[in-house]
């Protein structure tokens, strides 16, 4: 019993370690030359553009069904008016961020645990090290940083679809629509409200890449070493978010 | 007396408390062929990775031209990695590249100046060099095991090393693609005029290739030699893995 309690610490603190000392690497090698754009352009391709789709199937039903949610509990006490207000709110704020910050977890960061994985274990690692490409440099730099830079444009895309998704709910499927909707959600709104969203979304991003590819990086063991990679990337990467978001939610306001 | 291209001393290295290699002599000399023997996890492709700073040594040192690799600089290493062209086990190509980006991969890197032209000139003639001229276009996946390797070999030559590393080379393949690639090591180290370093246990391999021998077992180099004196001794564990049997040193250790 002691004897787990003491390796399972030994080994969360040697993962804690490990993970940090990737972190700073990334930042060093961010700054340092050559800056791989065509590496880094394909990754925003990946992450951006091929992750638009899941991102915005999640903030609409999530902007849905919160509407429908809320609508009838308002509803009770003649509160329907604060409805826009709330799901704006709500969505902007917390919803979208972090379930589109996992859904891309679950999409992007598994992607890159397996991918960097297997070139691990088939010494793909070994070989880039041999030609004298730094692997952080090569491999994980352009990863976060897309990941970083793609997920709060996602985010932005999803707040707009998760709201019209509560508006289109309301309008067409209860059938009671509210005139100057839109105008109600951002009379609630700030800017301020919007910005933490997209800080959230930025840090998720550098999250869920960096924990990808450090699974990926931390790979032993073939084909079941890939597996397990794949999935603590997943697991990790998203009470990753969940944790960061506490904090982020309690620095930001 | 010249001096040795490669110098190891004492390298020990153990993993979570399990010693791999234990204290390894060896130097390495400019035109030598030198083939390391030793059965499945005596440490071959551990040494293999000392030798090049992929792995540092617990005890002891690793000179390159008389300079230490554990004193250099991280952008020195980098340096000096390139005066050495390693060969992967499975040829470890980047499955996202085709064959020309993979041969074009370490060139970009490091003669930045140089055109497209230039480059895929060179990739050309590395390919030749291999024997394999019309690949470039193709994807890792879709060559086969001996085709992979050779990719591999040329694109470890690709920026003219002076030490070829081969881990592994023929290991798993038919024994007419072992021949093909005994051979292309051959003229490679001819044609490059480089010294080579080949990890294997294919001894039709090691019998066609080296020029020089050395035997690990147990994490220790327990015989080193020049061919024919290598082949002939009377040396117990030598003579085992040579002729194969099934009976002796080799075997003793491992019921233990």
């Amino acid at each position: 019993m002691f004897n787990w309690v003491g390796k399972t610490t030994l080994h969360l603190a040697d993962g804690v370690g490990a993970y940090s000392v990737l972190i700073g690497q990334t930042m060093r090698q961010s700054l340092r030359r050559p800056f791989e754009l065509r590496e880094m352009v394909k990754q925003l391709e990946q992450v951006g553009v091929n992750s638009l789709p899941v991102v915005a199937v999640t903030a609409l039903f999530t902007g849905m069904v919160l509407a429908l949610q809320t609508y009838d509990g308002f509803r009770r006490f003649q509160a329907e008016g604060y409805v826009p207000a709330l799901l704006g709110l709500a969505l902007v704020r917390e919803l979208v961020p972090v379930l589109g910050g996992m859904m891309v977890a679950g999409r992007v960061g598994s992607a890159m645990a397996a991918e960097v994985g297997t070139m691990k274990v088939t010494s793909q690692i070994d070989a880039l090290q041999v030609m004298a490409a730094d692997p952080v440099q090569f491999l994980v730099v352009p990863r976060v940083w897309a990941t970083a830079i793609m997920l709060p444009l996602l985010i932005a895309i999803g707040d707009l679809i998760g709201i019209w998704g509560g508006q289109f709910l309301i309008t067409s499927v209860l059938g009671e629509p509210q005139p100057g909707f839109m105008d109600r959600v951002f009379e609630f709104v700030d800017a301020k409200d919007f910005w933490s969203g997209m800080i959230k979304a930025f840090t998720f991003g550098a999250i869920v890449a960096s924990v990808g590819c450090y699974q990926g990086l931390a790979t032993r063991g073939g084909a079941e070493g890939v597996g397990k990679a794949t999935t603590a990337a997943v697991v990790q990467g998203s009470l990753g978010i969940l944790v960061a978001d506490f904090f982020l939610t309690k620095v930001l306001f | 007396m010249t001096v040795p291209l490669l110098t190891l001393k004492g390298i020990r290295k153990s993993f979570s408390g399990k010693p791999v290699l234990q204290g390894i002599d060896l130097d390495v000399y400019q035109g030598d062929s030198l083939v390391i023997l030793g059965g499945s996890g005596a440490g071959k492709s551990v040494l293999m990775r000392h030798l090049i700073g992929l792995m540092q040594p617990d005890e002891g040192y690793v000179l390159f031209k008389g300079a230490n690799m554990a004193d250099m600089t991280s952008s020195e290493v980098y340096e000096t990695r390139r005066h050495f062209g390693m060969s992967f086990q499975e040829g470890a190509l980047f499955d996202s590249l085709n064959v020309f980006e993979n041969i074009a991969f370490p060139i970009r890197r490091h003669r930045r100046h140089w055109s497209l032209a230039k480059i895929t000139a060179r990739v050309q003639e590395c390919l030749e060099m291999v024997g394999m001229p019309n690949v470039a276009k193709l994807m890792p996946s879709e060559l086969s095991g001996g085709m992979r390797r050779r990719v591999g070999f040329a694109r470890s030559i690709a920026l003219e090393p002076d030490i070829l590393l081969f881990d592994e080379p023929t290991t798993g393949l038919d024994p007419v693609m072992t021949s093909v690639l005994n051979d292309v090591i051959i003229s490679l180290r001819t044609q490059l005029n480089a010294t080579s370093i080949t990890i294997t246990h294919d001894m039709s391999s090691a019998r066609a290739i080296a020029t020089r021998l050395a035997m690990l077992f147990q994490g220790q180099l327990v015989f080193e030699a020049d061919r024919d004196a290598f082949f002939e001794t009377d040396h117990a564990i030598v003579r085992q893995f040579v002729e194969g049997n099934a009976t002796g040193p080799l075997t003793e250790a491992l019921m233990k």
